[in-house]
Formats: structure tokens, sequence, C-alpha cells
């Protein structure tokens, strides 16, 4: 700069001061370019994040169907009541004109507007009563004349318009929570979301919940929406077409429910209140129908659940929330001496029509294992007599099981269970994972079990599907379908395919054959035999009476598991038609005390509606003729709904140990398309939940 | 009236600095202001409108200042240092509050002004003072600055009393005083402020200031500690600065000030408004003027014809100096909050008078470098 100073000191005193002034600017220049060019992008963010408000719209999820396309799962329309807790505070009379209309008292809604401001912003609508009934809705929509800033929404529900049915398999979805959260928060979950927690709504979350749209709202500092920005549409989740069939489903579900109430009812087996049913397409390892007792309703898990309701679904005797007819692991009893037969069979150790002698009593252990006729309580021989294998099979006789147990040595039982799929997961792909069940060796008992050694008289017990082993009835569907089919072990599988909303197959799952056990034909031929006549002539004779064996044969085999401080399991395996098998059933139930009376009728149940034979019978002789008479009714009906009633209407007169779960507020919700709605929509008010 | 070589002696280029920085802030204003209801009460000019008249008046100031000398007598000097604490103490009594501190009277500002008033009388009182040299010289401009400066402490004005801190020193500096002398002084102030805030932290002893107050004031040093409280304006300030990036969101673009975001975004904050709409080239930009501005007055400081003109030009560079320093510092989280206003560019009447009869003053010293007969 051209200044003449004055004098030197000026000249020291300015240039001092120009320092200063320079390093001032150069200062907060390198400051400015610092946040406005190198962090320019962070405070960009930082100020969309301050300006912007999204207000989620909630995807609907898939829709679940059954295979013949009947729905499932859905998700319903329900009505929640908004308001702007600011506005509303300072016009009380609106609060209390809505509080009249909705029938929740003032004090109630002026207390669910005490908010915490971290959770809410005043300035927004908050719902103050949630799945408010169509009735309510429309009285609400009437009044709005008297209810300035007050909303109705419309938000998606999940519903299961059968309430309790397949209530394992379909699973449930629930608000999320802390800890979940914190796992998936990277794929887009928040608080408040709901999530499968079980069954396939967890199993196919990620195929099924499709994504969540939004709209970004500008708001001001103190919150308040200015306008719109942005709009994304959701998109809906993916549908799943089942293998179940619902008819077979009901069926089972109704059968399972009947039969407890006939054992606690007519016979000695009063506890009679947990079971399972499995039942498989042995061609492929398609699931038709899974029933596991007692269950629950999943539309429970969409609202608050009450103190009471959670005690029933945490019951430690019954445990509703565990699916038995993958994770029950118990004692598989006779219908485990099959592999007993083809073990014997395929060792070369006995011939199909070598022959046995049951006098009761086993000839080496003589009092100490006995054949179950020894100890029968009906009238009639308390011995077998002469047997073959065949006749073994269809007489279940312990005494034919442990000659080959004897021949054959446990290990070799145990090596043709594994083959059969005993002692690993079938591989169902279903949450929460089955259970393994368990086959026990020698080499097995030496080094983990306390004793250290086999017992010469264990060998006889594993034989008889009792000791050690368990099994769970999918294991046990699964080794009934490889006798049906050959020796093949399908994975099973309960998805057929996945559709996207439009209709486009997503993906198809095909059958997957795991393992195929080779068995000589003439073996497998004599086990079939055996199984034949178990339903024909031997113990599941009573519950097949009536059954048209002739047009469709089925091969079975009954079983009773003992279980120590528990009356006895009630096991029937069975598969039909036995020429041409289509069909594998298998009914457990808990306590049941026997599987010819305890289980067999289940599975006669099932077969009748899976062959179409529910034209008026005569009552098979165990099957409570008032259950029978409502079966015939219902079928007379061509639509499900009303058949559903009378399901309710059978449970609400069942015995009240059966838990029953079901919404707190228990109301049937009949069909009743309100004039405002369009047809499409009044459809998911016909469900009951 | 104007002599034509006077005329012809007016410095153009601080002329059109001041013009366009001028013309920035009522452009800045209107887009601070326009559309904030709650403020404009219906005309979205109004506060235009109000700084156009501030304009206005001030360069009216600037012509009558121009035909007047810049010397004043000394009994001149005497009436204006007296009006000037009359003034002060008016505030006090008849003052009204805003904003916490009663700082107003029949709507001006008028430690505006004190400013001003200060600076002419404190830079005739230096001029004729013989030595400055010994610490003992330095009582009596400490006490001639430190009753206007007390009173505006009392209103209290934070801001303003350390811009009159800042040009009492520089004034002093240029006047003669040994810079080593003025700088052990600041030094062991520093020291004793330091000592007094450790002993308020450890010994909870009083300090003289609220709690609120150092939380705005040391909220620079981490804006992320109370994001929704002390440190709310510095954090929102910073967005609307960071996210202008380089070229800004355009003018009147800035959502920041206009969804109400950033208050006093037409005062204090309105630097951050500016860097928003038209990003880093905007802010440069007037960082760019403020240093030509500055430039050119250290220019006249320097070429100034006699002692009075040097200390007086230096004093009016000090203040827009520490204005520009301490305003644009605090937009950006280099500087405490103090609030005082950006010069020529935020809203407020008396500071836009006060600044262009400063601008005035320093033509007039220009004008009168050369010894020009009447």
């Amino acid at each position: 700069m051209e200044i003449d100073f004055k004098n030197r000191d000026q000249e020291t005193k300015i240039r001092f001061l120009i320092n200063i002034v320079i390093v001032i600017f150069l200062l907060l220049g390198i400051r400015l370019w610092y946040l406005q060019i190198i962090k320019g992008t962070i405070y960009v963010a930082a100020a969309l994040n301050n300006q912007t408000r999204v207000q989620k719209i909630l995807a609907p999820r898939g829709i679940i169907y059954d295979r013949t396309g009947e729905t499932l799962v859905n998700s319903r329309i329900s009505y929640n009541i908004s308001v702007v807790p600011d506005d509303i505070k300072e016009r009380p009379e609106v609060l209390e004109a809505l509080s009249k209309i909705i029938k929740i008292p003032f004090v109630e809604l002026q207390a669910r507007l005490e908010i915490d401001p971290r959770n809410h912003n005043k300035y927004q609508y908050f719902p103050i009563a949630k799945d408010i009934d169509a009735e309510t809705m429309m009285k609400v929509f009437e009044a709005k004349l008297d209810l300035p800033g007050v909303e109705v929404d419309k938000v998606l529900v999940r519903n299961y318009p059968y309430g309790e049915f397949a209530s394992h398999l379909l699973g449930y979805i629930r608000e999320i929570n802390s800890r979940e959260l914190e796992k998936m928060r990277d794929q887009g979950y928040r608080l408040g979301d709901f999530i499968g927690k079980s069954g396939l709504e967890k199993t196919y979350e990620e195929y099924i919940k499709g994504q969540d749209g939004g709209r970004i709202y500008e708001v001001d500092s103190q919150g308040r929406i200015l306008q719109q920005l942005d709009f994304n549409q959701p998109t809906p989740g993916n549908n799943l077409y089942l293998t179940l069939d619902h008819k077979l489903q009901e069926v089972a579900e109704k059968a399972l429910e009947d039969q407890f109430l006939h054992l606690q009812e007519k016979t000695d087996y009063k506890k009679a209140r947990a079971g399972a049913v499995v039942a498989l397409d042995p061609r492929n390892g398609n699931i038709l129908a899974m029933v596991s007792k007692p269950g629950f309703d999943p539309n429970i898990y969409t609202r608050p659940i009450s103190k009471e309701i959670h005690k029933q679904l945490n019951d430690s005797v019954l445990k509703p929330s565990i699916n038995r007819a993958i994770s029950s692991v118990l004692a598989p009893g006779s219908t485990f001496k099959p592999i007993t037969v083809i073990t014997a069979l395929m060792e070369n150790k006995v011939r199909p029509d070598d022959e046995f002698f049951c006098s009761g009593y086993d000839s080496v252990w003589k009092s100490r294992f006995k054949c179950w006729v020894a100890t029968r309580k009906t009238p009639g021989p308390r011995s077998h007599g002469k047997q073959t294998i065949i006749d073994g099979l269809m007489n279940s006789c312990n005494m034919v099981m442990a000659e080959l147990s004897r021949k054959v040595g446990p290990d070799n039982i145990a090596k043709y269970a594994k083959l059969f799929g005993f002692g690993k997961p079938t591989g169902l792909n279903i949450y929460p994972k089955e259970s393994k069940g368990f086959v026990p060796t020698t080499a097995w008992k030496k080094k983990y079990h306390r004793e250290r050694v086999w017992y010469p008289l264990e060998t006889p017990i594993f034989a008889i599907g009792q000791g050690y082993l368990t099994a769970t009835p999918i294991q046990i569907a699964q080794f009934y379908a490889a006798i049906a089919n050959g020796g093949k072990l399908y994975k099973p599988q309960v998805i057929k395919k996945i559709t996207m909303p439009n209709g486009e197959t997503l993906k198809v799952i095909n059958s997957r054959l795991k393992e195929r056990v080779k068995i000589s034909q003439p073996y497998l031929k004599a086990v079939r035999e055996g199984l034949t006549k178990v339903v024909s002539e031997g113990t599941a004779r009573g519950s097949f009476y009536t059954f048209p064996k002739e047009k469709y044969p089925v091969a079975g085999k009954t079983g009773t598991a003992q279980r120590p401080g528990y009356d006895p399991t009630g096991i029937f395996a069975c598969y039909a038609p036995a020429h041409k098998p289509e069909i594998v059933v298998v009914v457990l139930i808990e306590q049941a005390g026997s599987g010819s009376s305890g289980a067999a009728p289940v599975a006669r149940k099932i077969l009748d509606e899976y062959f179409g034979l529910n034209k008026p019978t005569p009552s098979p002789p165990q099957a409570s003729p008032k259950v029978n008479k409502k079966t015939i009714t219902k079928k007379a009906l061509p639509n499900p709904a009303p058949f559903k009633k009378v399901t309710k209407k059978n449970k609400a007169a069942a015995s009240p140990p059966k838990i029953k779960l079901k919404t707190p507020k228990k109301k049937k919700r009949t069909p009743q398309p309100t004039p405002t709605k369009s047809p499409a929509k009044s459809e998911s008010y016909i469900e009951i939940f | 009236m104007i002599d034509r070589r006077l005329l012809k002696n007016i410095d153009f280029t601080l002329v059109v600095v001041v013009f366009l920085l001028v013309s920035i802030g009522l452009t800045m204003v209107y887009s601070a202001t326009h559309a904030n209801m709650r403020l404009i009460d219906g005309d979205p000019y109004s506060f235009v409108k109000k700084q156009g008249l501030a304009v206005i008046i001030g360069v009216v100031l600037i012509i009558f200042f121009l035909i007047t000398d810049y010397r004043p007598s000394d009994r001149m000097a005497q009436i204006l240092y007296l009006a000037n604490i009359i003034m002060l103490i008016m505030v006090l009594v008849l003052g009204v509050e805003r904003h916490g501190a009663k700082s107003w009277l029949f709507g001006f500002q008028p430690s505006e002004f004190a400013k001003i008033l200060t600076i002419i009388t404190f830079a005739k009182y230096l001029s004729e003072k013989e030595s400055l040299e010994r610490y003992i010289d330095f009582i009596g401009p400490f006490f001639y600055v430190g009753v206007p400066l007390l009173l505006i402490l009392m209103q209290p004005d934070l801001g303003t009393a350390l811009v009159f801190v800042f040009l009492t020193f520089i004034m002093m500096y240029v006047a003669g005083a040994p810079g080593w002398k003025l700088g052990l002084i600041i030094l062991s102030v520093v020291f004793l402020i330091t000592i007094m805030f450790l002993s308020h932290h450890f010994f909870n002893t009083p300090l003289p200031i609220k709690e609120y107050q150092i939380d705005r004031l040391t909220s620079f040093i981490d804006p992320e500690k109370d994001p929704r409280g002390s440190s709310w304006n510095l954090r929102q300030a910073l967005i609307a600065v960071g996210s202008g990036q380089f070229f800004g969101k355009g003018l009147f673009q800035g959502a920041q000030g206009r969804l109400g975001y950033l208050p006093e975004n037409h005062t204090d904050f309105i630097f951050a408004i500016l860097c928003e709409e038209l990003g880093f080239i905007g802010g440069l930009g007037v960082l760019f003027l403020f240093f030509t501005l500055i430039w050119r007055g250290i220019k006249i400081a320097a070429q100034a014809k006699d002692k009075i003109g040097y200390i007086t030009a230096s004093g009016i560079i000090a203040m827009i100096l520490f204005h520009v320093l301490e305003n644009i510092g605090m937009n950006i989280g280099l500087m405490p909050i103090t609030g005082i206003p950006l010069p020529f560019i935020s809203s407020g009447g008396s500071a836009m008078i006060a600044n262009l009869v400063a601008v005035g003053i320093l033509i007039n010293i220009w004008a009168r470098r050369q010894k020009i007969m009447f």
C-alpha cells in the first residue's frame, strides 16, 4: 500500500494494524470455506433433517393364501381417531363431545394427550383412540362439524380372519421391541413398527413386510407442518401361497379340539388338552395341515395384551406358544415299530414269513417286559400267540419287536431310525426352529449318560419306540411318508410360491428330495401290509370301522407311549390310500391314554374330509355323536364363514379347563358393509376377530 | 457550498463499497423479514422501509459532516462528551428493555451513537495529551472512556462494551502508547478473568454475569452440548452457513431463516442467512467488501493531515473491524455470541445512521488530507 507515513512510529503501528486486519479476514475466510465447502454436505443434511418430518405410510403386509387361494392372513382397514394435542387443549368442549361419542371417559382422553414431547410433537396429529369400530367411526363422521380438529385416519391392521387357526404356522406380528430394533435399525425398522414374531410371519418377514412409503413435510422450528415436499407410495409386501388346505386345516383343528372334549368328558383321560396334527403329501413333502393345540388367536397381538391373556399365553403346563407339531419331543411309541421291522428285514435277520410267539411275556425278561395285551383292561385274550412280523405290526405286538431287536441290536435300529430322518431336523423352514428329537445309541449311552452302560433291557424298550428315543410329529410324518412313497425323504415345506403384489410370481418353491432310503420291495410290501392290517383288522380297526377301506385303504400305526408322571401319549400315524398314497396324517395327543382310541379318531376325520366322505354316515364308535352332528351340519353350508361361527359356538360351550385366547374385546363382527365403503373394503369386515 | 476541490477529493472506492454493503444489507433484511409474519405485521417491506429511511438520514448526515470540520473545538468536544454521558444516563432511566437489555430510547439505540461520539471526543482528548508513554498516563484515557463504557455495561450491553474496549486500546495505541504496555494490560485482564472463571468453576465464587450469559458466551466452543438450549442459535447458524455451500440456495430461498430456525436472523444472524442464500461466493464477497472498507480506512488514517484525524480514523476502523470480526465470527462459530450487528447489513436504524456517519467522517478526513483553504 502506497502510504507515505509521517514518521517511523506511525509506520510501525499502521503496519501492525494491517497485519491484525489481514489475520482476522484470513481467519474468517478460511472458516467460511471450511463450513461451506468442506463441511457443506454435512450441513445440508443437517438442514434437511431440521426442516423436514417424515410421516410413514405403512406398506400393507403380504397376504397369505392357502393352496386353493383362500385368504388366511390379510390386512384390514382400521380407524383411528386423531387430534392435534396443542389445538384440542384450547377446546375442551370438543374433547368432551368426542368422549361421549367414542364412549371413553373425558379424563381418560385427557390423560392420553399427556404425551412426552420427546415422543410426539404436540403440533402433529396424535391417535387418541385406536381401532374403533365402524359404527363409532360413522358417528364421529356425522358429528364432524362439532368436532373441529378431530380426524379419522385409516390404518392397516394385520388380520387373521379365521382367528385361532394354524396359529403356530402362520405366526403373528407385534410391535418391534428395543432389542430387535437395535439389530434391525439398518433394515429400516423404527419404533412402533410391527414385525413378524413367529411362524411364517417371522420366517418370511423380509418377503411379506413390503416397503413403507412416506410423506415428507417441511416443518418450521416449532414442528408445525408447512407443506408437503415429497410423497413415496408404499410398496405392498409379497404374497405367500401355502401348501396348506384351509378346509383340511379347519377339520383338523376342530377334530383335535373335539377329541380333547370327548376324552375329557367320556373317558378317564381328563388331562387330554394338548396335541398336534401334521398332514402332508408323501409325494412331495407339502404340508397340508398343521395343528398345535392349545393355540391362540394371532389377532390379539395387534393390540396391547392384557395381563390375563399374557398369563394364559405363558401357561407353563400347556405352553400355547409352542408349535407341538414340530417342537414336541416325546417318545413315538409303537409308531416307531416299523423301523424295528425294517431294520430286521434289511439286516437279513428275519424273513417276512418267519413266525414268533407271543405269550404276553418276554422270553428273556418275563414280567419285566410284557406285551400290551397282557395288561389290557378290555376283554379278550392276554396274548397274541403265533405272530409273523406282519401280525406283529398289525397287533402292535411287543414280543415280536423284542425278538427282532435282540437279533439286530440297538445300534442297527438307531442306524435305520436316523436313515429315516429321526434325530435330526426335517428342514421345515419355519420359526421357531423345529426340535431334533433324539435317537439313542450304545455309544452315546456309554459316553454321555451317567450310567455309562447300555442295559440289555433297554434294547426291546427302544424297539417299541420308548425309552430314550424321542421324535416330533413331523418326523413321524416324514417316516410314514417314506414308507408310503418307497423310501423318499422330502424336505417338508409349507410355501408353494411367493408372488409379487402385481401377481407376478417371485419365487416358486419346488419340492426337494433330501434322501432316498433303499428298501427292497418285498420288505416294503411286508411293512405296508402290516400297516394296512392295523387299520383293517388291527389296533386301529375301531376308529376306521365305518371307513370305506375298499375304496380308500388306509395304512397306519397306533402308538401309546408311556410318560412317567403323565397319562400315556396317544399317537396315530397313517397314510392313504394305501396302494397309491396321497396323504400322511400324524396325530399326537398328550395324555390321551392310547393311540387307538385317543388319536386315531382325529386322523379318521381328517381322512374323511380329504376324501370328501363327509356325507351323512353313522358315527364311528369312539367319536361323540354331538360333535359329529355339527360336522355334518357344517358341510351342508357352502360358505366357510358360517362354519366358523359354529366352531366358535362350540368353543364357547367347551369345558372350562381348555384355555381360550380371544381379543380383549370379545365381539363378534358380522358382515356389515357400511354405506360409505366400497365393496372391496367391506370385505375385510366379514371376518371375526 | 461544498468546494469543488473537496468533492474531487472524495474517496469514491469507499463510497462504492459502502453503497454495495448497504444494498446487500437492504436485500438481506428483506429476505430475512418478508416471510416472518410475526415480525412484519402485514407489510413485507416494513423492515426495508425503516432501514431505507435510516440510510437517507445517514446520507444527509454524511453531507452535513462533509461541510463541517471533523475536528471539534475544545468547547464542542466538552459538549459532545457531556451529551454522550447524559444520553446514556437517560437510557438507563427512561429506556425500554428489549432482549434483556435497557438499550432503547425513543425508538433509537443511543449506544450506537455513543460509539461515534466517544470516538470523536476521545480522539480529541488523546490528540491533546502530550505523553502516553508511562502507565500513569493511561489512567486519564481509561477514565475518559470508562464513564460511557460503564454506563453501557449497566444496560447491560456486553457487545457494545467490548467494542469500546477494543477501540480504546487501538486509539491509544496509534496515539502513541507503547504497544507492549497495552498488551501487558490486556494480558493481565485476561488472566484475571480466567482466574475468576476458574474460581467460579472450582469454588463457586460469584461472577458479575449470570449463568445463562456464560452458557451463551461459551456455547461456541461446543455447539452440540445443548442443542435445544444455549447453543441453539449457533447450531442453527452453522447449519444455515454450511448448507449454503458454494453457490448458496439462491436469494430468498434460505429455509433456516424463513422457517424460524434462526431467531434474530435480520439482526445478529443476518450473515448466516446471507451465506445460506448466496453461498461461499456471497460470504466471501461481503468479507472482501469489508476488507476493502477497512483497507481504505487504514490508508485514510495514515494519510490524515493531523494527529486527531489519524486517531479518529483509527477509532472508526477499530469499531468497524471489531463489529465485523465479532458478528461474522459469531455467525460462523469463531466468536462467542454477544449480539452486535454487522455494519451496513444488519437491520437497525441507529446502527446504520451511526455507521454512515462514521464513514462520513472517514471521507471528511480523506478529503481534507491536504491543507485546503475554504
